[in-house]
């Protein structure tokens, strides 16, 4: 079985890549069974969100004065 | 509860940008779209000197690069539907600009050169995976608040850009080249020089800094639900 550690690594790679169909079998037999690796791909998919935004200048307007 | 995301912060993340200002006199000639109202422009300028600042790393290339997608924006100002259209799109300029910069520079960084970089990462690996290679149990990852929520705080973005600094500069740049500016994997690995297998590993090590940095500086859950 896969660890975390190499499907981490996969779950980086597939933001730039397309996976080979072994990959992405690795990747999908150990997803479901480690919410490690879940919140890992949120996570990186969302520095990805991030990236996106901060290109296009499309930052949220300044959220309403709660001070 | 976790720490609260809503702090307010005062310091300039492009979140802050002035917000659009009517101020008609000052566009005799485009009253409606606000492109030439001082406000904007001056939070315009910010916006873009803090995204090249972050990318470039060097005070006076990012100053440079803002003045000729400045520069550029002013002479082709006509035909935007709006400041949001306007801002995209001088952002575009920008991003060609630095590009050309970092083109310009890659030559004096050997980026394959990651030295006591090898040596973190060693140890990072011995914090977050076991002898197994699973996530040891105190850090595994935890679920971070929903995106949407979490882009819209003035919060994440000053994290995120302290985490950023943090990075070693090699996988900053490397993970700013496909993050920020968008590049494609086949030119992130030209314009750096190295294979599409290192080039796969630096982006993998930044996003693993990168998301280990900012559940350190705040967006780790309390108890084992991992959810805020």
């Amino acid at each position: 079985m896969a660890n975390c550690k190499t499907v981490s690594k996969l779950l980086s790679d597939a933001l730039d890549r397309p996976l080979s169909p072994h990959e992405w079998l690795v990747v999908h037999a150990h997803l479901p069974i480690c919410s490690g690796c879940r919140n890992f791909r949120r996570q990186v998919q969302m520095l990805k969100q991030a990236g996106d935004r901060l290109r296009g200048g499309r930052l949220p307007e300044a959220p309403p004065a709660d001070d | 509860m976790g720490v609260s995301l809503d702090v307010p912060e005062s310091g300039g993340w492009p979140c802050e940008s002035a917000h659009p200002h009517q101020d008609t006199h000052l566009n005799t000639s485009r009253a409606q779209d606000g492109i030439h109202d001082d406000a904007y422009l001056v939070g315009l300028r910010r916006d873009l000197f803090r995204f090249a600042r972050l990318q470039l790393r060097d005070e006076a290339a990012a100053e440079d690069a803002v003045q000729e997608a400045m520069t550029a924006a002013w002479l082709q100002a006509d035909g935007f539907a709006g400041q949001s259209e306007h801002k995209t799109w001088v952002f575009g300029i920008l991003r060609h600009k630095i590009i050309d910069a970092m083109r310009q520079r890659q030559r004096l960084v050997n980026l394959a050169d990651l030295g006591s970089e090898r040596d973190d990462d060693a140890q990072l690996d011995a914090l977050l995976f076991d002898a197994g290679g699973h996530w040891d149990k105190p850090v595994k990852p935890r679920a971070w608040p929903d995106p949407q929520t979490l882009l819209a705080q003035r919060q994440f973005w000053r994290l995120f850009e302290a985490c950023l600094e943090h990075l070693p500069e090699q996988y900053g740049r490397v993970f700013m080249a496909r993050e920020f500016l968008g590049l494609e994997m086949e030119e992130i690995c030209g314009e750096f020089e190295v294979t599409a297998n290192h080039c796969s590993v630096l982006l993998y090590r930044a996003r693993l800094r990168l998301r280990t940095c900012l559940s350190e500086k705040g967006f780790s859950a309390e108890d084992d639900h991992g959810q805020l």
